[in-house]
């Protein structure tokens, strides 16, 4: 018996179909294959989704879509986009694929994953996959994707890496907290505040007096949200720290009220 | 014998918060209070539910004061503004973006009644803003919303009322102190129906019907509606109303009507801190599409006691205690036994207060009584009648069963750690990442 439903492959295709109904039809067998593929297939049934998200096309039998409308008005990249391989399927299938990737937290989704990171019509997906993910791989990344440019993307790739723990994790949220982009800083600093780390809260206190007025706001609620992380695992001394500076500090009165009762005055 | 059946009516209510609210709703005056002591209330999401509903029933209540109205749907805003102008003559702030309504300093308090796949962003970014909150049923979409919102909630001590209302209906208090005083004797099992297709109850578990995807009506910020659920081509059956059919929005059936009923069943087992160990649900998910809930369904979840709760569309809508000795059936407008002298339990002192006959006739038994409390315990800082604890845990339970159903497995479930003990699969499914920016 082969590990993964012969069948995938025809659902897939299927995804692009024109019709609503037959495309959303193969969307939710596949959703329900990955959902309920036993652990000894996942990684099987892992390899045949993320292969076909990442397939390329032989010239003039790709997906098409991307060339065609997205760089109509630019002749430079209409020309570079006739030589450049396409992707074997349409932007709606590879997103749905990444999404379907998410319900297989194994290793081997993650190299298909991190590759869509590159994809720009199906990152947004693999991002969210990648951080459903508990591999190492997955880490790694999402750390790359920090490199990209659009500062939501970015931010978004903060937000996963919220999720994960490791040295180079922890190391690359401080390094975004002092990005050229606020949306990216920003992100940071909630980031930031999801690990119990008591050396965080000098980058936040220093946030707190950042030229953004949301920066500020975000810094002084991230450092609320530090100290709860603090006492939740147990470092009640740090997170009574941080409460104390948070009370003379200038604070708004929402993050002071929470202070004092972390703090037991009210 | 267990603990839950041992309990007294009149300690039941004491601990469930019943006795404070009746004391205070019994001492209320009817005049208006002073504009100082009126909570100045913004509402986010103002359709038909945050319009027609708490808009409306608001706006009758002297002890609220319409400060602010913030929808993304320009239509909405403007239908709820002509009415609060109309009955005040004040004209409320109004927004698109909920994070504008939020930075407000004069506004105390916030009823959320916005999809489901917002109500945790708004309900954290609320608390954090130093608002208290009513947030509509069900609380969250996913398990780990509920528990991060719960956080914030006693971080900032925030007062939270879930819209589960049914809470402050008589029919159904007087149903759970009944089952609770063990006037059914040993309670066995509950079973919560949530309504049949081609009913009345049920008119609305159909598969949908496709639609050519559209541009959003400009006066829809689609993007804005959507936030943190993955990204869809609009199309008018998705939005508004029909969200609570797709299950990137909403839980479908089990959380819509299930919010309300298992969390009565939770309520009479003493469970609201806590849940099943084991979950075995069934369901039929539409494959043809729009709508992907499952519209057919029967869960089966076990608890320590040994209790059981099934939950399914069969047998129209309402909740059933089946004891040793008898069963109570409850829904909205009827409370019914299998020997009548059951429901006539002998009620004494300010107890007597619970069964509140206010709330009767109410359109939607126990709206204004929960508008009450929420704003009773805004005052005192007490917890309300559905606080948010209780409303996670409520939720949790209609998300198990769709996690169930979906795997189309049994679960086990620890409700100490929330988790389902080495299971991978399951338990990517307790949360979602969001859609880029937003995160909680």
């Amino acid at each position: 018996m082969p590990l993964v439903n012969p069948v995938v492959a025809q659902w897939i295709r299927q995804m692009a179909d024109t019709d609503q109904e037959v495309a959303y039809y193969a969307y939710q067998c596949l959703q329900e294959e990955a959902l309920r593929t036993p652990d000894s297939a996942r990684a099987a049934l892992a390899g045949a989704l993320g292969e076909a998200m990442v397939a390329q096309a032989k010239p003039g039998q790709g997906a098409g879509a991307r060339g065609a409308a997205s760089f109509k008005f630019n002749p430079f990249l209409t020309a570079a986009s006739k030589e450049a391989a396409e992707p074997l399927h349409p932007a709606r299938v590879r997103g749905n694929l990444a999404r379907l990737l998410g319900y297989l937290p194994c290793e081997a989704a993650a190299p298909f994953l991190a590759q869509a990171l590159n994809d720009l019509e199906a990152r947004e997906m693999a991002r969210q996959a990648l951080e459903s993910n508990p591999s190492e791989r997955a880490a790694a990344a999402l750390i790359a994707a920090l490199d990209s440019t659009d500062p939501v993307f970015r931010a978004g790739v903060i937000h996963s890496l919220a999720k994960k723990k490791g040295e180079r994790v922890v190391a690359a949220l401080r390094s975004a907290a002092e990005d050229q982009q606020v949306e990216v800083r920003i992100a940071a600093l909630l980031a930031l505040a999801d690990f119990a780390d008591p050396s965080h809260d000098a980058i936040l206190e220093k946030a707190t007096r950042a030229s953004s007025a949301e920066e500020r706001h975000t810094a002084h609620i991230a450092r609320a949200r530090l100290a709860e992380a603090l006492r939740a695992s147990g470092n009640r001394q740090a997170a009574g720290r941080i409460s104390q500076a948070i009370l003379a500090s200038d604070a708004p009165e929402p993050q002071k009220k929470a202070a004092r009762l972390s703090l037991g005055k009210t | 014998m267990d603990q839950t059946t041992l309990m007294g009516r009149r300690s039941f209510l004491k601990r469930s918060g019943g006795g404070a609210v009746v004391v205070a709703g019994a001492a209320r005056s009817q005049a208006r209070p002073a504009a100082s002591d009126r909570v100045v209330v913004g509402l986010i999401g103002v359709g038909v539910r945050g319009r027609d509903h708490h808009l409306r029933k608001l706006l009758d209540n002297p002890r609220a004061e319409i400060g602010a109205l913030c929808d993304v749907d320009r239509n909405h805003a403007d239908l709820a503004a002509q009415m609060a102008l109309k009955q005040t003559r004040k004209r409320p702030f109004v927004c698109g973006d909920f994070r504008r309504l939020l930075e407000r300093n004069d506004i105390d308090a916030v009823v959320i009644s916005t999809p489901d796949h917002w109500h945790s962003i708004i309900g954290i970014q609320a608390m954090e803003a130093g608002k208290d909150v009513y947030c509509e049923k069900p609380l969250t979409l996913f398990i780990e919303e509920g528990r991060r919102m719960a956080g914030v909630a006693r971080q900032y001590g925030a007062v939270v009322q879930v819209g589960s209302q049914q809470r402050s209906d008589w029919r159904f208090r007087h149903a759970v102190a009944l089952v609770r005083a063990n006037r059914i004797g040993r309670l066995i099992r509950i079973t919560t129906h949530l309504g049949m297709p081609g009913t009345t109850q049920g008119a609305f578990v159909h598969p949908g019907t496709w639609e050519p995807v559209e541009t959003p009506p400009p006066e829809l910020d689609w993007n804005m509606w959507l936030g943190p659920a993955p990204y869809k081509d609009y199309s008018p059956n998705r939005c508004h109303f029909e969200f609570r059919y797709h299950l990137d929005h909403s839980g479908g059936r089990i959380t819509d009507w299930g919010a309300h009923h298992n969390d009565i069943a939770q309520w009479a087992l003493g469970m609201d801190q806590s849940g099943p160990v084991k979950i075995d649900g069934q369901g039929v998910f539409n494959k043809v599409g729009p709508y992907d809930y499952a519209g057919f369904l029967e869960v089966h979840y076990w608890y320590r006691n040994g209790v059981e709760v099934v939950c399914e569309n069969e047998g129209g809508n309402g909740v059933r205690f089946h004891g040793a000795n008898g069963w109570i059936f409850v829904t909205r407008m009827r409370l019914e036994a299998s020997d009548p002298e059951i429901l006539k339990a002998p009620v004494s002192g300010a107890d007597t207060a619970v069964y509140d006959e206010r709330n009767r006739n109410e359109e939607i038994p126990g709206t204004d009584e929960h508008h009450n409390n929420w704003l009773d315990c805004i005052r005192t800082r007490q917890k309300c009648a559905a606080d948010i604890e209780t409303g996670h845990r409520s939720a949790t339970l209609c998300h198990l069963g769709n996690i169930s159903m979906r795997l189309g497995r049994a679960l086990q479930w620890d409700p100490d750690k929330e988790e389902f003990p080495g299971d991978a699969t399951a338990n990517v499914l307790k949360g979602k990442p969001f859609r880029a920016p937003w995160r909680l």
